[in-house]
């Protein structure tokens, strides 16, 4: 009984992890990144339960079932409830204020020396640096993102003269631009989000933003770039829109921020997927 | 009417035979018919003068080889006993002699009715000692023990006594017996009718019932939703909502988990002891460095780390050692270092700081349990003596051959899983909570000085920290609004201690030392970064 139990949990869990993976939900619980552990543990999972088959052959006299109850809620909830996509208001967000994260944004991304570097030479970075273990880690680090010419730098390629803020590409467009805010001041941009505000806003802003998931979706966060538009007033919270503009670089409390002046702005569809994911 | 058979197992002289003769006193006026198989004698035999004349036949079984199913059976169908008592040899493993009473043609006659295991207090803590492997498993199995020869002692030494039993079997009733014959019979007469018929209200009974109604709260909701009830609408948004991010929660930590249990099996099934320890080099100063470092190799999340460090202490690692490793270790994680990096781009001195800062934290409590070591065990046994009790986990019983060792090791981890795992899932439940229901910008609305918003970011990394890897992005969000230490401090708690490591910590550690561990982390930490992060920032 208590071996069967197991093997049901077990394979229970299995089966769920490899339905999300099958149908692609999994993306709405955590970063494409955990997948692989994802595949790891169906397969721990489904071994330890193989070797747990012969017990049940095993008569116990003491049963404690009660550890296992733990395992069967979570089993039940996945199973009966279906995943949710979280808008900016399911999580407990309330009113942060964008502005000040997009501040947090221009405080970090604010291009220095290092960050000039970055896209010539990585190798070069640790040379000048003092630390050098932490930094040869971290010229590592970039060197997958940043420098793979197969995927960053394809993402970051412009259609024509717009920049086109995608599914695949929106975290790492907005770090570009806020590195290297003077390089795209002007440029044409296109972005697709759902309408953010809050309470700071003024009448003519909003922020076509998405939702990031760094690890799960226990720590989404809405980002985005800072939009003035006319009519901004009369958008929805949460409506999906495409924006088209320009970039400007604006003064905002105090700190040079880049942000979108917008020329068009069409409602469109829910993308497929709606997070963004920072790598 | 299937035969019932009673076991009294328990040591030589620990009072097996004259547990027997008080029940058979007791029997004295009923006419069933009654075996004993005595596989051991010792100093004390079965009174005749309670056997005489009535139905009751003492048989004795001094080669084992003789003794099986075969033998029972032909028992059975000799003397069409109402009862057969096994005095079973208390130096041989009781699950033996169940598998061997599980064996088909005795079930068809017979079934087990209790299992008495026999204690002498004079002896235990010797025999606890020499041979504590056997006798917990005993004591594991049995249903009722009984302590004997229990005038002799302190009340105190007696209370730890029964505290060890509790601790290796839970659920067993524990009684006193005085070696005056009238109060052994009433406790005798106790075991065997009335004990098995007391209900006690277990945690267990009261998380069924719990589980229940959750249960049926789950299918009038399914019901009412699959009908439409459009009367019936309650925003059940928020639950949606508290289930995704709980399930989210687990489906990364899960492979982590799993991750940790088989590399901590695979360190109990093919590492020896003497190999791990030497690996933790016994010189103080050097077993530091590599404690730090270690965790580099190991590119594992803060909760895989809990069970692996456990299993270290296990192993005979000192304890400062393994704490140090496993604070350190989910902070110089490789995956941990990148996640800072992205999330602080064009700022790898974050990353430096944390690291930098996350090692000197781990040094530092490790150094503190240096200085005022423990004396006694941390680490909680009862995983090994209780979820496995099947042999292989005693140190002379690995099992042979490669495959027999892989074997055990997913037996050994499937066991640690479940027992880890239902801190995991209790913990990642609560922190859910607050991630769904505690609105994130109380924390920003919260201003104070350096030292306020240190200690604010320090609890709340305790409350909202989920994995050590996505620590940083979270950490990020404040960092406008708050100075960069109480930011270094969410970023360096987080992945130390959280809401759902505390609870796994609890599972594998002693309360004690657990509480110990949390306050040097939240001291020190804090001290550390009031200090340092004044001289960088």
């Amino acid at each position: 009984m208590e071996a069967a139990l197991k093997i049901v949990i077990l394979v229970g869990f299995a089966l769920f992890f490899s339905m999300l993976l099958q149908t692609g939900k999994v993306q709405l619980y955590v970063n494409p990144r955990i997948v692989p552990y994802v595949k790891f543990g169906i397969v721990a999972m489904i071994a330890i339960s193989l070797v747990s088959i012969r017990d049940i052959f095993k008569p116990k006299r003491k049963v404690n079932l009660a550890p296992y109850l733990f395992f069967l809620i979570p089993l039940l909830m996945a199973f009966s409830l279906p995943a949710k996509a979280m808008d900016s208001t399911s999580m407990a967000f309330g009113d942060v204020k964008i502005s000040q994260q997009q501040g947090s944004n221009a405080d970090y991304f604010t291009p220095d020396d290092i960050a000039e570097n970055r896209t010539e030479d990585t190798v070069q970075m640790s040379d000048n640096s003092p630390m050098t273990e932490e930094d040869s880690l971290s010229s590592d680090s970039m060197d997958s993102t940043q420098a793979d010419p197969d995927q960053t730098d394809s993402r970051l390629t412009m259609q024509g003269d717009t920049i086109v803020m995608g599914d695949n590409n929106f975290v790492q467009w907005l770090q570009e631009i806020y590195d290297n805010m003077g390089k795209y001041e002007g440029e044409k941009i296109e972005v697709t989000g759902f309408v953010f505000k809050s309470k700071d806003f003024k009448g003519n802003e909003f922020a076509p933003a998405r939702l990031m998931m760094a690890c799960c979706t226990a720590d989404l966060q809405p980002v985005g770039l800072l939009c003035r538009y006319e009519k901004a007033a009369e958008l929805k919270q949460d409506t999906w829109l495409k924006v088209t503009g320009t970039i400007r670089i604006v003064d905002y409390n105090g700190e040079k921020t880049p942000v979108i002046v917008a020329d068009n702005v069409v409602s469109t569809n829910k993308p497929k997927n709606e997070y963004v994911y920072p790598y | 009417m299937k035969t019932q058979i009673d076991i009294v197992s328990g040591f030589l002289g620990s009072g097996k035979t004259t547990f027997i003769n008080g029940f058979l006193e007791n029997e004295r006026l009923s006419k069933d018919r009654i075996v004993i198989i005595q596989c051991e004698t010792g100093e004390i035999v079965i009174d005749d003068q309670l056997t005489e004349g009535k139905n009751i036949y003492v048989k004795s079984v001094l080669k084992e080889s003789s003794f099986d199913a075969k033998y029972i059976n032909e028992i059975v169908k000799k003397y069409l006993p109402h009862k057969i008592i096994i005095e079973h040899n208390g130096t041989k493993k009781l699950d033996d002699l169940l598998d061997m009473l599980y064996d088909r043609s005795i079930r068809k006659n017979c079934a087990i009715n209790k299992i008495i295991h026999t204690i002498d207090a004079a002896t235990f803590d010797i025999f606890m000692n020499n041979m504590g492997e056997i006798l917990i498993e005993q004591i594991s199995n049995s249903d009722m023990i009984v302590v004997n020869n229990a005038k002799g002692l302190t009340k105190n030494k007696l209370g730890n006594m029964e505290k060890t039993l509790k601790a290796i079997n839970k659920s067993a009733e524990i009684v006193r017996a005085f070696i005056r014959e009238e109060d052994l019979i009433t406790v005798n007469r106790d075991i065997l009718y009335h004990a098995g018929t007391k209900k006690h209200i277990k945690p267990s009974d009261i998380l069924f019932s719990v589980f229940f109604v959750f249960i049926l709260g789950y299918l009038l909701f399914s019901v009412s939703r699959s009908m439409d009830f459009s009367s019936l609408n309650i925003d059940l948004s928020w639950l949606q909502v508290l289930n995704t991010v709980f399930l989210s929660i687990l489906i990364q930590a899960f492979p982590f988990v799993l991750f940790g249990v088989i590399v901590s099996s695979i360190m109990q099934i093919f590492i020896s002891n003497e190999m791990i320890v030497q690996f933790f080099p016994r010189k103080k100063g050097l077993g530091f460095i590599v404690a730090l470092l270690a965790g580099f190799l190991f590119p594992v999340c803060d909760c895989a780390i809990v069970p692996v460090a456990a299993r270290l202490v296990k192993k005979g690692v000192p304890l400062p050692t393994a704490v140090t490793f496993m604070l350190a270790a989910p902070i110089v994680n490789p995956l941990v270092i990148a996640s800072t990096l992205y999330a602080f781009p064009g700022q790898p001195s974050v990353a430096f700081y944390r690291i930098y800062l996350g090692l000197t934290v781990a040094f530092a409590v490790g150094l503190t349990f240096l200085f005022f070591s423990e004396k006694k065990p941390v680490v909680i046994n009862r995983l090994e003596y209780i979820t496995c009790r099947c042999g292989y986990c005693g140190e002379n019983s690995i099992p042979k051959g490669f495959w027999g060792k892989i074997d055990a090791v997913f037996r050994h981890a499937g066991a640690e899983f479940f027992d880890v795992g239902r801190f995991l899932i209790m913990g990642a439940f609560l922190s859910s909570i607050v991630q769904t229901l505690l609105p994130k910008d109380i924390l920003s609305n919260i201003g104070g000085g350096y030292v306020a918003s240190l200690v604010i970011m320090m609890l709340s990394a305790f409350v909202l920290s989920v994995c050590s890897t996505s620590d940083a992005f979270i950490a990020r969000t404040f960092a406008n609004q708050l100075p960069m230490g109480a930011v270094m401090g969410f970023m360096i708690l987080g992945p130390m201690l959280d809401i759902k490591n505390l609870l796994m910590l609890l599972g594998n550690f002693k309360k004690r030392f657990v509480i110990k561990l949390v306050l040097s982390i939240f001291g020190l930490s804090f001290a550390l970064l009031l200090v340092l992060t004044k001289l960088f920032f």
